[in-house]
């Protein structure tokens, strides 16, 4: 009895302690800064744009005038946070951007799969804010691109439609297997319709297509489906975006 | 006896007004020599860098003096980094790398030396990948937001791993890829001196670092010099995130002249020079040097001529009664002529010989202090001197020579 009741007890305690620490962890998510708001933000499917300054003057208030109607625009979407870049509170996210070293007021802006989609400085506009919201495979693409990896976008009429030979070829290739990352995407998938306008291809397509991304962002070219993999393989040695032994040779290494 | 003997003779038994001539002209051919050697080299090192460094930039503060380009970070005067960002952000055409430079004057083992933070290319990379959505848009509606010059293939290819792992390259692209906060690499001269190689533990300010590398001789200050990552050495000088210099290096000359213009409105608050413009200044520096070494021999051969028509003259006065003898027993005035002539060609010969070997010895001693480069001698001004000194000591002994085939020997001998 007087077991079951030290038990009873030490559940009682460890439950109200439990309840305390859950309390306290909401009290910390509500003032989250920094590099948890971007994991917060990041959960929430949602861009986390920070505006970084050093003093609040003319500049940084239009910048966050910007930002703030951009953010109330995409509210499903986005959040903002204004960041002192001598804040204690916000080292983290001030080491992460290095934002000491940066041209100030900028304002970035980061992607729920981490990749950062815009960096202004001294002044953003509506426009370019608006740009920087992607889709998610266009934000795959991105961060593939700041991993340094050759992305390799494969343009699908459907779910079910496998990529072109060419594109699966150059993935297993000896040459770029480990340089490249592949991203699908469905014309028929309604989150991506604003990728398939910005790549320029209409959403109708009957024949997988290919487009090859080289970083920092550069676009080597959209193939059709009958291209083959030396074509693809030509584009990347020729386009100074590869360090393979052929390229080697080439430059006379 | 012969002419030659007659000379020689001579000349010993009055070595004083022989020797004061023969300075004169050695000095006129010395000054020549060392001068025109130092400006001939500093032409092959300003050469040098302009083949090296033709297509590059210098971001300054604007108060800074600069007389080096590679001691161009030597100074006290700062920029922020921000404006190494702010370039990168720009994605101005033709940039290929940067290289800001901090420089924080310490010791290691109570040696003095220039420890210089350095900012490896990943740096870039990162920053310059957080544009990747407005470089793909820019891409895709063929604007101009980083773009390459056009036709030009740039200097820099891509890069291989072995290029990113080597960091000796350094010592000759001045650009690093990666460098680790504690790591530091050495110059060859530094190294000699603090008697440290690879993989040793330096400490410095109260911090231990490892030795990455020792870099290769470059020929420049930077051989005496130690290079850590830049943001370690702004903690350890605690001035925060500044630079003493950002070197721009462009894809190509062509892209030059646009490039200073986009920089200077990018950071109104810098200088921005070109190579050239500091080449220009070390060219006109030399041209100078070399013009004034000409007027200095000049007047030099001139007073050295003078000395010697003065020491001729007065030899064929004093030695009137030896010369009327001689034309009395025979000899012609071409005889004495060809005596004159012989000993002042020998002061001119001998005092071009000795000039040469002072002028050279002063441009191998002072040489170094004014060009940091190992220094050659001018050939052409070797020749010029030589000749020129020669020339001199005939053209000046021509009326002390032409007096003395003159001379009467009856009225030589009422002398006596």
């Amino acid at each position: 009895m007087n077991n079951f009741i030290a038990r009873r007890e030490f559940l009682i305690w460890t439950g109200a302690l439990a309840l305390l620490s859950g309390a306290g962890s909401v009290g910390f998510a509500a003032e989250a800064t920094g590099a948890d708001g971007v994991e917060q933000n990041a959960g929430n499917d949602q861009y986390t744009y920070y505006v970084f300054y050093r003093n609040d003057d003319s500049l940084t208030r239009r910048m966050q005038s910007a930002v703030e109607s951009h953010v109330k625009d995409h509210a499903e979407q986005a959040a903002s946070q204004k960041v002192h870049v001598y804040s204690k509170d916000d080292s983290a996210i001030i080491d992460k951007f290095d934002a000491r070293r940066l041209p100030l007021p900028s304002v970035i802006g980061v992607a729920p799969n981490g990749a950062v989609t815009c960096i202004y400085h001294r002044k953003v506009s509506a426009a370019q804010l608006k740009r920087s919201i992607l889709s998610p495979r266009y934000a795959d693409v991105v961060l593939a691109l700041q991993n340094g990896k050759i992305a390799v976008v494969s343009l699908l009429p459907d779910d079910d439609v496998e990529p072109s030979s060419a594109a699966s070829s150059f993935l297993k290739s000896e040459d770029f297997s480990d340089r490249s990352e592949h991203i699908q995407v469905s014309a028929k998938d309604p989150e991506e319709r604003d990728f398939f306008a910005r790549v320029k291809v209409s959403t109708d397509l009957e024949q997988p297509k290919t487009i090859l991304f080289a970083p920092p962002g550069r676009h080597l070219g959209t193939f059709d489906d009958d291209t083959t993999f030396d074509v693809l393989a030509e584009k990347v040695h020729s386009s100074g975006s590869c360090n393979c032994e052929k390229c080697q040779k080439n430059q006379g290494r | 006896m012969t002419i030659r003997s007659l000379v020689w003779k001579e000349i010993l038994q009055r070595p004083a007004p022989t020797v004061a001539a023969l300075l004169a002209v050695a000095l006129g051919v010395a000054a020549l020599v060392s001068v025109q050697s130092i400006a001939t080299s500093s032409e092959a090192q300003v050469a040098r860098q302009m083949n090296e460094l033709g297509a590059n930039l210098l971001v300054l503060p604007k108060s800074a003096d600069l007389q080096d380009y590679y001691a161009a970070d030597l100074h006290n005067e700062t920029l922020p980094e921000e404006y190494v960002t702010t370039i990168i952000l720009a994605q101005a055409v033709g940039v290929e790398e940067m290289a800001p430079k901090l420089c924080l004057q310490t010791t290691i083992d109570e040696k003095d030396v220039t420890l210089t933070g350095i900012l490896p290319r990943t740096e870039f990379f990162e920053k310059s990948s957080w544009q990747s959505v407005d470089l793909m848009f820019q891409e895709m509606e063929e604007t101009q937001l980083g773009s390459k010059h056009e036709n030009c293939t740039g200097r820099t290819c891509q890069l291989t791993d072995a290029d990113m792992q080597d960091l000796k390259s350094y010592a000759k692209t001045r650009v690093v890829h990666d460098l680790a906060p504690f790591s530091i690499l050495v110059g060859a001269d530094a190294a000699r001196e603090l008697n440290v190689s690879e993989e040793d533990e330096v400490e410095i300010m109260g911090e231990s670092f490892k030795v990455a590398a020792v870099l290769p001789a470059s020929g420049t200050v930077d051989d005496q010099r130690v290079f850590a990552h830049l943001h370690t050495v702004q903690d350890l000088s605690g001035m925060g995130p500044v630079v003493n210099v950002i070197e721009v290096m462009g894809c190509c000359e062509d892209v030059t002249d646009g490039l200073v213009a986009e920089l200077e409105e990018l950071l109104p608050d810098a200088r921005v020079i070109t190579i050239s413009q500091l080449v220009e200044a070390q060219v006109s520096m030399n041209r100078l040097m070399s013009r004034l070494s000409y007027l200095l021999f000049a007047i030099l051969m001139l007073v050295g001529g003078a000395s010697i028509a003065s020491v001729m003259f007065a030899n064929v006065s004093e030695r009137r009664r030896e010369l009327g003898t001689l034309l009395a027993l025979g000899a012609t005035p071409a005889l004495l002529q060809r005596l004159v002539l012989m000993k002042a060609s020998l002061i001119g010969v001998v005092g071009g010989a000795v000039g040469l070997l002072f002028g050279a010895v002063l441009a191998f001693v002072c040489g170094p202090m004014v060009v940091d480069v190992p220094l050659d001698l001018s050939l052409q001004a070797i020749g010029w001197g030589l000749i020129s000194a020669l020339i001199v000591a005939m053209l000046f002994s021509y009326f002390p020579a032409r007096k003395a085939g003159h001379l009467d020997p009856s009225v030589c001998f009422q002398d006596v």
